[in-house]
């Protein structure tokens, strides 16, 4: 088996040590024998469809997410329809904000997403830093819970997110949020939300990065992208992932 | 506002004699307890000096500042300087409370000090200090002060507002830092290094400003010594680095692995044969040189000052423990990590060593640990590494990024003393120690109950 990985503008949006969740599913797909190929989608490149299995978007400062935000509506049109296929993404911060409707900055400028998921940032001038741990929606996403129900990160943006009400989403498909915050922010800081949830689809403000202390978080991004690809079931392998869950209950604890 | 500042000065005294007596580290304290108590004492204590010089940027702040400090003992000026580790407001207050009498009179009459980047513009408008050198800025500990474009936007506007009697000593290898420096309206001196020959052609993956700051697209690099500081210019708009006052050239590592290279300033060549390793210091030495000669200190005195000048604390410094040595190297953030891996290789290229890495998340290291991810492991050759140890508090995080990297399995010692105890107790000569900022002077206090350092906290 092989899955191939669309890495969304590794070279504008690259910070808080986001490449470690690349680092992470190439490594979990390794150990399990399965074939990994990363690619890299830049500013310009065209992507076409069912050219990806999976997706990952990390976050950015402000001016290279403005060159990001002008290229994705380019992409826009490929990326929903592939979404609406099944295929799993990962967003995080940045590209979360940006596969919304737009992103308003301080001084009232609407810089449009791709409308991927149902909701709004906008920008605030309080900071939300801090380890972050939520409980997963299982409504939203089914992400293996036998080990731990939750999620942990750390986050750090200033914009808030706000998800458009379940009941005025006009979408067949609905934006869910991906959990709720036990401890931290999260979307806006107001509502206890976090993070959202398009079909296999999820975004969030979790950096850390997420995926090595989450492996159920990478293993659900990896089944999905296999089975999309091959239409079947598919059981992946376990792996001794002791440190990964000594590491994640240890996150449970931080202040 | 006298006798409340009279007060001040008592109580800030009497804490800091209490600090000395019980030995506790706490040596900003007394500032932070003055600021709060008479806010504009630090303003009279600073209006008796003559002038000051501050260093910032995110690398190599302590090494500049006491390499500058050594030269002006080499010259005879007496100065004020916070060397006892706090670089923000406080530090200074405290250095400053420590030295006046109880009327609030200062001896000397210049101070040098080292600030915190996020903290230079306030500490420049307060300060208004005869020079400021900037070293480089990188993406250390954005979880304190948000994004570098931001920080250094904030940079520019305090510059501007400065007389131009002061003169801005900048790295010119930095892009965003030249840029910043075209941009301002006071004295600069540029300094960089101008040597393809030690220079890389690859950008490493802890690179931030890698893309043109007018443009915004990527630079092209002729040589990169270290993250994203190097020879580059835009292909697209055709932005170049500014032209450099002072330039390093034929950088050399002698048989020590310590630096030698010659230095160009005031179209006069000179030749620097140092006591330090990393390519990394030839900046802090530049930086050091380009503010004496700011200062009119000859560079006889100057070169003298720097040719003996010893790494500092946790900045690559050896103890003696019998007949095995053990190295404390400061890691902070991605690029100063990858430098510090190379320098590892090197001293382990022929020789057996063991390991300690220790990770914190206190606010002085960094609330936010992901910056790990972003440090190049996979450089790391563990062939002669007999066993590597990781603690800290976020012991676990860090034995799982390594779990990603390397072949060989770690052990996990979270309390930091008996993990030193293990390291020590290894049968290689060569042991090496990694910590954060805050395990540094944690195990500079673990060494010391053990009695194998005789440092005190102003070393």
């Amino acid at each position: 088996m092989k899955i191939k990985i669309g890495h969304l503008y590794p070279d504008l949006l690259n910070i808080y040590g986001d490449r470690g969740n690349i680092i992470c599913l190439k490594k979990r797909c390794l150990l399990r024998n399965i074939k990994v190929e990363v690619i890299s989608v830049s500013p310009g490149d065209s992507i076409k469809e069912k050219e990806f299995d999976l997706f990952f978007g990390g976050g950015g400062q402000d001016r290279q997410q403005e060159i990001v935000a002008n290229d994705l509506q380019k992409k826009g049109g490929i990326l929903k329809a592939e979404a609406k296929r099944g295929v799993p993404m990962l967003t995080i911060c940045g590209t979360y904000q940006l596969f919304g409707h737009y992103f308003k900055t301080h001084d009232g400028k609407k810089i449009p997403g791709i409308s991927l998921f149902d909701l709004k940032t906008i920008a605030s001038f309080k900071r939300k830093i801090g380890n972050i741990r939520i409980n997963i929606n299982k409504k939203a996403i089914n992400i293996d819970q036998n080990i731990s129900k939750k999620l942990v990160g750390f986050e750090n943006h200033s914009g808030n997110t706000y998800i458009t009400n379940i009941s005025q989403q006009k979408e067949k498909n609905k934006t869910f949020t991906l959990g709720k915050v036990e401890k931290g922010f999260g979307n806006n800081g107001e509502d206890k939300t976090e993070g959202a949830v398009f079909k296999n689809v999820i975004g969030c403000y979790l950096h850390g990065p997420v995926l090595p202390k989450n492996p159920h978080l990478a293993d659900f991004l990896i089944k999905k992208a296999l089975e999309i690809k091959y239409g079947n079931k598919i059981k992946l392998k376990e792996l001794d992932d002791n440190l990964e869950w000594l590491t994640h209950r240890k996150a449970l604890r931080f202040k | 506002m006298f006798i409340r500042n009279f007060f001040t000065i008592i109580i800030a005294k009497l804490l800091i004699f209490f600090l000395k007596l019980t030995k506790t580290g706490g040596t900003a304290a007394p500032g932070l307890l003055a600021l709060k108590l008479s806010p504009n004492l630090l303003k009279k204590y600073l209006s008796q000096l003559d002038y000051s010089i501050l260093i910032s940027g995110t690398n190599g702040k302590t090494t500049t500042s006491r390499m500058l400090s050594n030269i002006l003992k080499e010259a005879e000026i007496k100065f004020y300087h916070n060397r006892a580790g706090s670089n923000l407001l406080r530090g200074i207050l405290s250095e400053l409370l420590k030295n006046s009498n109880l009327k609030g009179r200062l001896e000397k009459r210049i101070g040098l000090w080292e600030i915190d980047e996020a903290v230079l513009p306030q500490a420049i408008k307060i300060i208004k200090p005869k020079v400021v050198i900037i070293n480089n800025l990188f993406r250390d500990q954005l979880d304190r002060y948000g994004e570098i474009d931001t920080l250094a936007k904030k940079w520019l506007e305090a510059l501007n507002k400065l007389s131009s009697k002061t003169t801005l000593i900048i790295n010119a290898d930095d892009p965003t830092l030249a840029n910043l420096g075209k941009k301002l309206k006071t004295n600069v001196i540029f300094y960089g290094i101008n040597d393809l020959k030690i220079g890389g052609q690859e950008l490493s993956h802890a690179s931030d400003a890698t893309l043109c700051p007018l443009c915004l697209l990527p630079l092209k690099y002729q040589a990169v010594y270290l993250s994203h500081l190097g020879n580059y210019k835009c292909s697209s708009c055709g932005l170049t680095q500014p032209q450099k006052q002072i330039k390093a050239f034929n950088v050399n590592f002698n048989q020590n692995s310590y630096l030698e290279f010659k230095i160009v300033a005031e179209k006069k060549e000179y030749f620097l044969k140092t006591r330090l390793s990393g390519l990394y210091n030839v900046y802090n030495f530049l930086a050091g040189f380009g503010a004496s000669l700011t200062l009119g200190i000859t560079p006889q005195i100057s070169l003298s000052a720097l040719k003996k000048f010893q790494p500092v604390f946790g900045r690559t410094e050896k103890i003696k423990i019998k007949n095995k040595s053990l190295q404390i190297l400061l890691v902070k953030n991605p690029t100063g990590f990858n430098e510090i891996i190379k320098t590892l290789n090197l001293l382990t290229q022929n020789k057996k060593g063991s390991l300690l890495l220790v990770l914190n998340d206190l606010i002085a290291d960094g609330r936010d640990v992901s910056w790990i991810w972003d440090v190049d492991f996979d450089n790391l050759k563990t062939k002669n590494l007999s066993n590597i140890y990781v603690s800290g508090i976020r012991s676990a995080d860090l034995a799982l990024r390594l779990k990603y990297s390397l072949d060989k399995k770690v052990i996990i010692i979270s309390d930091l003393k008996k993990a030193i105890r293990g390291l020590l107790k290894e049968k290689d000569n060569h042991l090496f120690i990694l910590p954060t900022y805050t395990a540094m002077l944690k195990t500079r206090k673990i060494l010391n109950q053990m009695k194998l350092t005789h440092l005190s906290w102003q070393d």
